[in-house]
């Protein structure tokens, strides 16, 4: 059977590949929106939904769903900002992981939409004055329409997986209240492959939804061209200059606006590269470290079966600062995970078959900063603080304790200092005591925040980057419409958040 | 933002050094019909990652082996290289590495095994092995 995907058969002209860009190109919009990841492609769709013309740039490939493989390492190439490889620098060092393609990092993401707590938005208004911006009442109408666009929904019986069953199941012993997750899919088979790409487009990830839908409604995206910086001339954004893949310079210019969406890593390094001087910019980055713990069963899991991600626990969010989650791991991942080296670790990839992993997300209260590394590179400073860790171990006891009393023969923590197999419940409490040191725990980064965040004063104690109209303080018709602008982390998974502010954006832009 | 290492990428020595210290962390077992690394294109993947990854990495990954490789100098206080080792000696060895107290020299063995785990996990072979009995994925690893 031939079947054909959203990524296919697109508008002749509306892909401009910087790769094979044949000589400089020059050109004019009403906007142009920098990356085409979660905010950059829903803004883009919201711009040109209304009839103005529209440049999205992206730095990275379009890589193509009847092209997505299931090996970790050709994605990692293909698709992951430097092939993967990024890391948050502080008191150790944390992978840092984030698309760089068509999509950003929705194309490997597990799709998870959650709406932002209620006590997060009353704490933008309260604490940083963000007004109407972070009203669950202005946000909703957009909430709404994003889930219905992305088919928001629970994941389905037939693709629950035994990950995601016994996760599901033994909280409901325990009176925990968990819930199958929410997905932005479509038709979901359960290849468990979300971070290699979804090989059918089941997943709803911008590549295959917001991208083309904007191009269908008369958008351009120019795909392998990284943009060097925004033209500001006398305090206004007027376009920008990017390079293409292929060696050629592009020079869009912008008769209404710049929006920059290029995530909270990429942004503030791209709002100093055109000038912007602002004391909070590149400040006050925020993350979900997050971690994942195996458990072995005396049956099998078949993780590599059933939505990558497809059960969590959010209830311990607001007293203990973490959520759980189950994460299918594929096994090129899973063989970093697996304690050891050698026999004992080859003794280990033996059980696979019979292995979950569930995960947990820290609420951190950490603050970091992008800076402007060596040769240019974007260098994150993040480390976290003892209360995190504090929030860490006591997570990751309690998810130990899931496991043992789902029946889990031995629990693999990874924590440097505690052995590396946990045989019995009563070992949990080595976790309760593990060391209060970010050094002895295998952390992963994926949710970003902070870094150019929106208020309304630029100076001051709260001081920030982006007015509450989205546009810089510095220059006029800048607009920061990704999750830089987040004054704090969400305690949930971003991806919802981020677009549904972008979509506020832009319509807020269409209005100014 | 990907540079390139100057073209002494891998030399002979370090190479030999480099299958003894991916050997050492993924040796396989006949029994368990997991192959050992050595068996796949491991110079193949160390050269295409010089091409992949930033070059501070692929620095980072050659600093690894070769430390890895003279280890035994300082954990067993002998003249020897890894290679020269047995395995259960070479494991030994590591395994000292791998829970050392030292924070940076973990590092450098978990960069060699999250390198290698790019490797062999997505080895036919390897996977079949790990999807074993699931009706689905065990037919579809190519
Ligand atoms: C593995 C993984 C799993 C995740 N799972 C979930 C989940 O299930 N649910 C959830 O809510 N969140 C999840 N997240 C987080 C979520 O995907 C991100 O928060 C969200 O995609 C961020 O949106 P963004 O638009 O700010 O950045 P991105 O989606 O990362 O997009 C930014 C884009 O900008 C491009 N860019 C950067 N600089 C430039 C430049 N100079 N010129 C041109 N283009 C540029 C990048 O290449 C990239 O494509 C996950 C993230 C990862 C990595
Ligand atoms: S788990 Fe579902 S959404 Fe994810 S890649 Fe597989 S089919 Fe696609």
């Amino acid at each position: 059977m031939n079947q054909s995907f959203p990524d296919e058969d697109l508008p002749e002209g509306a892909v401009v590949d910087g790769m094979a860009l044949g000589r400089p190109f020059d050109d004019s919009y009403d906007f142009v929106v920098v990356g085409s990841g979660a905010a950059g492609a829903v803004a883009a769709h919201t711009l040109a939904e209304s009839g103005a013309s529209v440049a999205l740039v992206e730095e990275g490939p379009w890589v193509k769903t009847r092209d997505f493989g299931d090996r970790v390492y050709d994605a990692f190439r293909g698709m992951y900002r430097d092939a993967g490889t990024q890391v948050l620098e502080g008191d150790s060092y944390i992978p840092l992981i984030q698309g760089a393609c068509v999509g950003g990092s929705t194309v490997m993401n597990s799709a998870i939409a959650w709406r932002p707590p209620e006590e997060v938005l009353v704490d933008w208004q309260r604490r940083f004055g963000l007004g109407d911006v972070a009203s669950m009442k202005v946000l909703e109408p957009h909430f709404d329409a994003l889930e219905a666009a992305l088919g928001a929904r629970g994941v389905q019986d037939e693709v629950l997986g035994e990950n995601n069953r016994i996760f599901l199941e033994q909280a409901e012993k325990q009176g925990i209240s968990a819930v199958r997750t929410r997905r932005y899919e479509r038709g979901c088979r359960g290849s468990g492959r979300c971070m290699t790409g979804c090989p059918t487009a089941a997943k709803q990830g911008m590549n295959v939804s917001y991208v083309p839908w904007a191009l269908r409604l008369g958008a351009r995206i120019f795909t392998s061209c990284r943009v060097d910086r925004v033209v500001i001339v006398s305090g206004r954004a007027v376009g920008i200059v990017a390079r293409a893949k292929g060696g050629h310079p592009v020079h869009l210019r912008a008769r209404r606006g710049v929006l920059v969406a290029a995530s909270a890593v990429q942004t503030p390094n791209l709002l100093r590269r055109s000038g912007l001087r602002a004391r909070d910019l590149g400040e006050h980055f925020q993350a979900h470290p997050g971690l994942g713990m195996g458990g072995v069963f005396d049956r099998p899991v078949h993780m590599e079966f059933g939505a990558t991600q497809g059960a969590d626990i959010e209830q311990f969010r607001t007293s203990d600062g973490i959520k759980l989650e189950t994460i299918s791991m594929p096994p090129e991942l899973a063989a970093v995970r697996i304690p050891g080296i050698g026999r004992e670790l080859m003794n280990r990839l033996a059980v696979f078959s019979n292995l979950a992993v569930w995960a947990l997300i820290v609420r951190s209260d950490s603050e970091g900063r992008v800076t402007t590394g060596w040769g240019g590179r974007d260098k994150v400073v993040f480390s976290l603080s003892k209360r995190d860790l504090e929030r860490v171990r006591g997570g990751m006891a309690r998810l130990a304790s899931l496991f043992f009393d789902a029946g889990a023969l031995e629990v693999w923590p990874g924590v440097f200092g505690i052995p590396s197999a946990l045989t019995s419940a009563d070992q949990v409490k080595l976790l309760e005591d593990a060391p209060l040191d970010a050094r002895a725990f295998s952390f992963i980064a994926t949710h970003l925040f902070g870094t150019a965040r929106m208020g309304p004063e630029r100076k001051g104690r709260e001081g920030s980057v982006v007015g509450l109209d989205f546009q810089t303080h510095e220059a006029e018709r800048l607009y920061v419409v990704d999750s830089s602008v987040f004054p704090t982390n969400l305690g949930v998974n971003p991806q919802h958040t981020i677009m549904a502010l972008a979509r506020l954006a832009s319509v807020r832009v269409l209005e100014a | 933002m990907r540079g390139s290492v100057p073209s002494a990428w891998l030399t002979g020595v370090e190479r030999r050094w480099a299958s003894a210290v991916f050997d050492t962390l993924f040796p396989g077992i006949a029994d368990e019909g997991l192959v050992s690394i050595t068996e796949l294109d491991l110079f193949g993947f160390l050269d295409q990652l010089r091409e992949t990854v930033p070059a501070r990495v692929a620095w980072a990954v050659r600093f690894a082996i070769v430390f890895v490789a003279l280890s035994p100098l300082f954990v067993l206080w002998r003249l020897r290289t890894l290679a020269s080792l047995d395995q259960v000696v070479r494991e030994r060895v590591v395994t000292e590495l791998a829970t050392s107290r030292v924070y940076g020299i973990r590092q450098l063995v978990l960069i060699l095994k999250s390198m290698g785990a790019l490797l062999y996990g997505a080895d036919a072979r390897v996977r079949r092995r790990m999807f074993e009995g699931h009706p689905q994925r065990s037919e579809d690893s190519r």
